[in-house]
């Protein structure tokens, strides 16, 4: 995601000069500080921000500094620096805690929550009573262990989603991870992915496609918040993308696979709003490799001071999520 | 104890090695080994499909005409027939790919042509290759398949379907003609996906420098404004030399890429990239011995296809009875319609392989589509498995009362022309134990034999 263009850093006196035909201005941006203002497209997340229920964290990246999508993704979900690590960093704090269960709302298991501990899975379907055939399909599946625990998961699940709509679309996949989350007994993590950020030209800026994403986003956070109902309070949304890109506008008026990003935070757990920010500078020497944002921080630390502020997970347990990396300091007051 | 669920040289050579039996065939299938040396399948309808060249041509009027419309509502006019046009083009080429893939009596054959497709993928959500989404498979894959890699690499970068997806048609370099005059740059996507995807693999030890290298050497691989075919536009190309894995390029114009491609094309960590994805994608884990065998052949043969296809055909490991792999939803969907030998509309295969999370040409990305099980078996799958494989059983049971068929006489046909007598044992007995003919249909597609491979 081209954060750049996400959380506008509209003080930056290089800014505009860096993206003359997709930048935005200061009259453009719902204004969050006095050097930050919000893409008009994200207007729900404005509404939480004021509430005091979104926060941003910009200039942030993963520990991996090459630029492909696949590995970058990767290393994003696993939270390690080896984008061949099979194992989710969401996983591998589920098998650390307790009463924590996780469901993908995706037609398979994104790698964020593969590993030792199971994990549930829902896409839309329209399945009518089918009780007979779910009788003998289980009997069967019990000759094959996988298929056999994906059975029963499917079923176990789809309890919980009686009414559920067939939309496939993003704000009804979002609006289905809340009511999962606000069943009993049911799942307390969700994850979810939306695709399309890989704006290499024609990005757009206040209209575009990156703004159409943006809306798309923004639906599907108030779509989540309406069918959390009272949940809200005790919920942490985090958005992360797996690199930000080219401070500078490209010559097909895009972006290119960069480095620094901005993570986005919503919730009603959230105690506050602010944006957090160690600004590097878009200068010509403050970029990365003269090209991109420079990233001060890594979103590891974010993810560790979200999972101690908000889930209650001890330093020792944080340390075991995301192996190798004691040197990156859980931040403080995230939450 | 794993069952040996494929103990028959014919259902592994359907299953493993093809796209699922064909109840209605009636002549003895060619094997895989015998499939590399028969000339291809090509459905009619992929044969009648227009060319690349045409579509862009249609477009790129269209486009024109827009450009010098007067009026909003003349400029709406067109819009919207250039939206139809592209669902329709779209539309016709997914519709052609199903039935090649329904009806090809040389499922090995397509199974690789689809790989190397997977492997140069093009995704449809770009909109301006959308009406040309398969005509790189077509165009480029199905002529190359079968010879070797350095014809194969060139011809998908120079074909302008790629081009168009992974926008090198309009990469100008800074200090050419064109960049000199105009407000246009590099784009290094395609360069990126070369190093990344095509040949070396991420682990190829390349760097940045090389990618932005490489995007200088081809820039200016565009297509004809005119003829709407590969074109080397020179007033795009970035003069001088450049130095990509430690070996200077000096050579003049579009020799300088070709040059590289040869390079990247003939590096041993490409030969190892591609190997390995090739025998992962058959015999999924565990086959490092026949992905070794498999290397030794494409270093030998210097990147010929059909010796490294006979290594993998030859393989000890290849024929063993025990599951290797999940099938993918592109391989179950089409091994169902195929063992029931019927042919859904158009619109109903592309809804099912859309729920099913496969919808062809549409991977979203230039990787194609991951090529683990782990990526296809889980809860949430198996009931869209589930609900498809209901869907056609409804099919199936209204085209064989059309035709007045016992639905009895067809499950047992089935069955013998998958497993003969070798149909797993749990299987029966859910089959003995559905009490509908619908549900005998679903059990059987839904076993576990059926969905492995």
């Amino acid at each position: 995601m081209d954060g750049l263009n996400v959380v506008v850093p509209h003080g930056d006196k290089d800014y505009s000069g860096l993206r003359p035909n997709i930048g935005l201005s200061l009259a453009e941006v719902n204004q969050l500080d006095e050097f930050f203002g919000l893409h008009p497209a994200l207007q729900h997340a404005h509404k939480l921000y004021t509430e005091g229920q979104a926060s941003f964290v910009h200039a942030c990246a993963t520990g991996y500094r090459e630029r492909s999508h696949f590995d970058g993704q990767k290393v994003l979900e696993n939270g390690t620096l080896d984008p061949m690590a099979m194992e989710g960093w969401l996983n591998r704090y589920l098998s650390l805690s307790q009463h924590n269960q996780a469901i993908a709302i995706d037609s398979g298991i994104p790698l964020i929550v593969r590993g030792q501990q199971g994990v549930s899975s829902w896409y839309p379907h329209k399945l009518r009573a089918k009780q007979k055939q779910a009788e003998l399909l289980r009997e069967l599946f019990q000759s094959d262990a996988e298929l056999g625990e994906n059975f029963d998961s499917a079923m176990a699940v789809d309890a919980m989603a009686s009414s559920s709509s067939q939309s496939k679309h993003f704000n009804n996949l979002m609006s289905q991870a809340g009511k999962f989350l606000s069943t009993p007994k049911g799942p307390n993590v969700a994850v979810l992915e939306l695709s399309g950020f890989d704006t290499h030209s024609g990005q757009g800026s206040v209209q575009g496609r990156l703004a159409s994403k943006l809306r798309q986003l923004d639906k599907g956070l108030l779509a989540l918040q309406q069918s959390l109902g009272e949940r809200w309070s005790e919920t942490i949304v985090i958005a992360a993308s797996e690199f930000g890109r080219t401070a500078k506008e490209n010559g097909t008026k895009g972006t290119d696979h960069g480095t620094g990003n901005a993570l986005l935070l919503f919730g009603g757990a959230l105690n506050q709003s602010k944006v957090t920010a160690n600004w590097p500078g878009l200068s010509k020497e403050s970029l990365y490799q003269e090209r991109d944002l420079a990233a001060t921080m890594d979103i590891r630390s974010i993810l560790k001071g979200v999972l101690i502020e908000h889930m209650g997970a001890t330093q020792p347990q944080v340390e075991a999520v995301f192996p190798d990396s004691v040197d990156l300091k859980p931040l403080a007051g995230v939450v | 104890m794993e069952s040996a669920w494929y103990q028959s040289r014919q259902t592994v050579n359907q299953q493993r090695f093809g796209l699922g039996a064909r109840t209605d065939s009636t002549t003895q299938v060619a094997e895989p080994l015998q499939q590399l040396k028969l000339p291809q399948f090509v459905h009619s309808s992929v044969a009648h499909l227009p060319s690349s060249a045409a579509v862009l041509a249609v477009f790129f009027e269209l486009t024109e005409k827009r450009k010098r419309a007067t009026s909003d509502s003349e400029k709406r006019a067109i819009s919207k027939s250039i939206n139809q046009q592209m669902q329709g083009h779209f539309r016709n080429l997914i519709h052609a790919r199903n039935l090649q893939t329904l009806y090809t009596p040389y499922g090995f054959q397509e199974r690789v042509v689809q790989f190397w497709s997977n492997h140069f993928a093009i995704s449809a959500d770009v909109r301006r290759v959308k009406p040309i989404a398969s005509s790189l498979e077509n165009e480029v894959i199905r002529a190359h398949w079968d010879r070797d890699f350095l014809s194969m690499l060139l011809a998908v970068n120079q074909h302008p379907a790629m081009l168009l997806y992974l926008d090198n048609h309009q990469s100008t370099g800074p200090s050419s003609k064109a960049g000199k005059k105009r407000n246009k740059g590099l784009n290094e996507n395609l360069a990126r996906e070369i190093l990344e995807l095509h040949t070396l693999g991420v682990n190829g030890g390349y760097t940045q420098e090389d990618v932005l290298a490489l995007a200088k050497a081809i820039t200016g691989w565009s297509l004809s404004n005119k003829t709407f075919d590969f074109q080397f536009k020179e007033q795009l190309h970035e003069p001088g030399g450049v130095n990509i894995l430690g070996k200077e390029y000096t050579q003049p114009g579009l020799i300088q890429g070709e040059t590289v491609l040869f390079d990247l094309a003939n590096n041993a960590d490409t030969a190892k990239h591609i190997v390995d994805k090739l025998a992962y994608h058959f015999l999924g884990a565990n086959s490092e011995e026949a992905s070794q065998a498999m290397l030794a052949a494409w270093l030998e043969s210097e990147g010929s296809l059909l010796p490294v296809y006979q290594v993998l055909l030859n393989h000890p490991s290849a024929y063993e009875p025990f599951k290797r792999r999940f099938r993918s939803p592109n391989e179950w969907f089409f091994a169902v319609l195929r063992s029931a030998a019927i042919e859904p509309s158009a619109k109903q295969m592309q809804g099912m392989l859309r729920q099913l999370g496969q919808e062809p040409f549409m991977a979203l990305s230039p990787a194609g589509w991951p090529d683990s099980d782990a990526d296809f078996n889980s809860p949430s799958a198996l009931t869209q498995r589930w609900q498809v494989a209901n869907q056609v059983a409804q099919i199936l049971i209204n085209s064989l009362k059309k035709n007045d068929v016992s639905t009895s006489e067809k499950l047992t046909a089935m069955i013998e022309m998958l497993y003969g007598s070798n149909l797993d044992q749990h299987t029966q007995v859910a089959i003995a134990n559905a009490s509908d003919p619908l549900s005998k249909f679903v059990v059987l597609w839904m076993s576990p034999q059926f969905q492995y491979r």
